[in-house]
């Protein structure tokens, strides 16, 4: 699998049908910063409220964005296939998926539509550990190592970072993504299912920002372990 | 007969006369009825002659009774579990169409006013 090292300017505009996805819950007080920031750079957002209580809602539509809203909490994987699903609905060309923390920067987006058309691929996967992960904490370094690791035994697939939210893709690459798993299972799912969709993939060095927010709201240790256990009673359950 | 046999028997009875009704009512899945009555049946056949089982443990090679029925008691555990998680994952992904449906359905956009100059 080619890893895209270079780091090109961001002077490529981003493609006319270039939809960014978010899935956000109960981020009233953080989702404004972040499509402050991204607006000016993708014009088409659309924020997946999962059921939050608070006033995301308000928020996302008061900065123009586009604005999905899932009656009850199903989970971040569920709020992006839904996110997904809305963009290819909308015509879109390309999608990228972003985080509703802050973590993401924009100015990665240039860098993986690039990525694409570059390397003739579907799908461009934001690597943390090919780029930078400023503040990262040693836990959820090694928490994060441990996931590539499985990642790696379940599906086959080796990569430098498997749950890094950042990702681009084509239309015939969002076509191929059926999230069935509603929370954080979704990232270890999505790798599988690009991986068997045959379509090419390449790793793009992104910069990750981790603050105090964003690790409160992060995924825990024993978290993690459930997740794993719920991964290996899918393969048995199949 | 002790305590035991004198009240579970009759229960294990009931259990396989109760299914048996059922699948003759057209209230159970065959398949699913003759699985129910078989177990009810075996396991009072299994408390009225607990020798039974060791009988058939060592005709399979296991030895004691009491580690085939604990065998198949784990057995029938993780089975269910799978069972039940199967369940579950198919009632999480219909109510996830959904309430993915009814939000697909109701997308909101509002243009923010432009700020003067």
């Amino acid at each position: 699998m080619p890893t895209d090292t270079s780091r090109p300017s961001l002077g490529p505009a981003l493609p006319e049908g270039l939809w960014v996805v978010i899935a956000a819950f109960n981020e009233a007080t953080r989702i404004g910063r972040v499509l402050d920031e991204l607006l000016p750079t993708a014009r088409q957002v659309v924020v997946v409220d999962d059921g939050s209580g608070d006033a995301t809602g308000a928020e996302i539509l008061s900065r123009g964005a586009w604005l999905v809203t899932h009656s009850v909490n199903l989970g971040q994987g569920a709020a992006l296939q839904t996110g997904i699903s809305f963009a290819l609905k909308q015509g879109a060309s390309h999608v990228v998926t972003f985080d509703a923390d802050g973590q993401h920067t924009p100015d990665d987006l240039p860098r993986l539509i690039a990525a694409l058309s570059e390397q003739g691929a579907d799908f461009a996967l934001g690597s943390r550990f090919l780029g930078v992960a400023e503040g990262i904490p040693l836990s959820r370094k090694i928490l994060l190592r441990a996931a590539i690791l499985f990642t790696r035994v379940l599906s086959g697939v080796s990569l430098s970072d498997t749950h890094n939210g950042l990702r681009a893709m084509t239309r015939r690459g969002a076509e191929a993504i059926h999230l069935s798993f509603n929370r954080m299972e979704h990232a270890s799912e999505i790798i599988e299912q690009v991986s068997r969709s045959g379509l090419r993939y390449v790793e793009v060095p992104v910069r990750i920002r981790y603050t105090e927010a964003s690790l409160a709201k992060g995924q825990r240790t024993s978290a993690a372990l459930g997740l794993g256990l719920r991964l290996l009673l899918e393969k048995l359950a199949r | 007969m002790n305590l035991f046999q004198i009240i579970f028997v009759p229960l294990c009875l009931l259990g396989a006369l109760t299914t048996l009704v059922r699948l003759a009512r057209g209230r159970m899945a065959r398949r699913n009825g003759l699985f129910w009555f078989a177990l009810w049946a075996a396991a009072a056949a299994f408390i009225t002659e607990p020798g039974l089982t060791t009988t058939i443990a060592r005709w399979l090679g296991i030895g004691r009774g009491a580690d085939l029925v604990f065998y198949i008691a784990i057995l029938g555990g993780v089975t269910a579990s799978l069972y039940f998680y199967a369940k579950c994952r198919q009632l999480e992904i219909l109510v996830t169409t959904v309430v993915r449906n009814q939000a697909l359905s109701a997308p909101q956009h509002h243009v923010p006013p432009k700020k003067p100059a």
